[in-house]
């Protein structure tokens, strides 16, 4: 019978495993819901942040927007969805790709530094765009 | 009494962690107020992330990213084009793919990813002479290294 949950020794490893459906906790494949073989996500910070944006004759200018948040010693992963407020309030996901009048657009490039989100001025359709981000404790770069 | 946050049950196995205030062994216990649940499909299992260097520049037809180990499955990727910029690292890309911004030329470079149970594979792009953007994009492929920003999720 395939175990739920597996604490102990593994072929030499000490750790524990929670294993996925159908899966054997103290087998060697399979998904885990708990693996101590590999990382896991761990949450540092997350929120949402709104551009301000003004006319500029043919679309709308969003100024640059910088979120913060407490340092890290590291550059660390994020995710960032895209929102565009009073359209479709879709979120865009991944970073990278926009929406402007039914087409995609690659202009928004964000940077990631070890305290900060930064996301360069760019142009859109819509008026309002959001960001909703996640940071996790986990580093991109040694 | 405090409130226990801990809760383990032999048969069925389960582990349930609930958070401050929250009773751990209550069946009735809110997804909210948990911190982890072996019930649940995924808690946060990274196989591999990180920055890494592609070297496509001989023209080989794809390159390799190995797992630590054998997952058994094909997981969920996530993968950007990003370059160091100004003490930040900038992502370009859309995934799955490549995308690159030249000095003087703008030009994409779709480079397939796939994932098995054990790597990932890149694709190098297929040369394609009635596209001259991906001629180009292909061109500026070979003769730079990229960079990618990977994370392959255990889910």
């Amino acid at each position: 019978m395939a175990a739920k949950v597996y604490i102990g020794k593994k072929n030499g490893r000490m750790g524990a495993w929670v294993a996925g459906p159908g899966v054997d906790a103290a087998g060697e494949t399979g998904r885990m819901i708990l693996d101590s073989d590999l990382d896991h996500l761990k949450l540092h910070q997350s929120g949402r942040a709104v551009t301000t944006s003004e006319w500029a004759g043919s679309q709308y200018i969003h100024f640059a927007l910088t979120i913060n948040f407490t340092a890290l010693a590291y550059q660390p992963l994020i995710f960032l969805g895209i929102e565009f407020i009073g359209a479709t309030n879709a979120i865009s996901y991944p970073p990278g790709i926009g929406y402007v009048s039914g087409d995609l657009f690659a202009d928004i490039q964000p940077k990631i530094f070890s305290d900060r989100i930064e996301i360069a001025q760019f142009y859109s359709d819509v008026e309002h765009v959001g960001f909703a981000y996640h940071v996790f404790e986990n580093r991109l770069t040694p | 009494m405090a409130t226990p946050r801990l809760f383990i049950n032999g048969n069925p196995g389960r582990i349930v962690l609930s958070k401050s205030g929250y009773d751990a062994t209550s069946p009735s216990l809110a997804e909210g107020n948990k911190i982890f649940d072996s019930d649940w499909l995924f808690s946060g299992v990274v196989v591999l992330q990180g920055l890494i260097q592609t070297s496509l520049s001989s023209g080989s037809g794809s390159f390799t990213i190995p797992f630590p180990k054998e997952l058994g499955y094909e997981p969920s990727v996530m993968a950007y084009y990003a370059e160091a910029s100004a003490g930040g690292l900038r992502l370009v890309t859309v995934q799955p793919a490549f995308y690159w911004l030249g000095t003087s030329i703008t030009s994409r470079v779709y480079a397939p990813i796939r994932a098995y149970s054990n790597r990932l594979e890149v694709t190098y792009p297929a040369y394609n002479s009635a596209d001259p953007v991906l001629q180009n994009g292909e061109n500026v492929f070979r003769n730079y290294r990229a960079s990618m920003l990977v994370t392959v999720l255990g889910v």
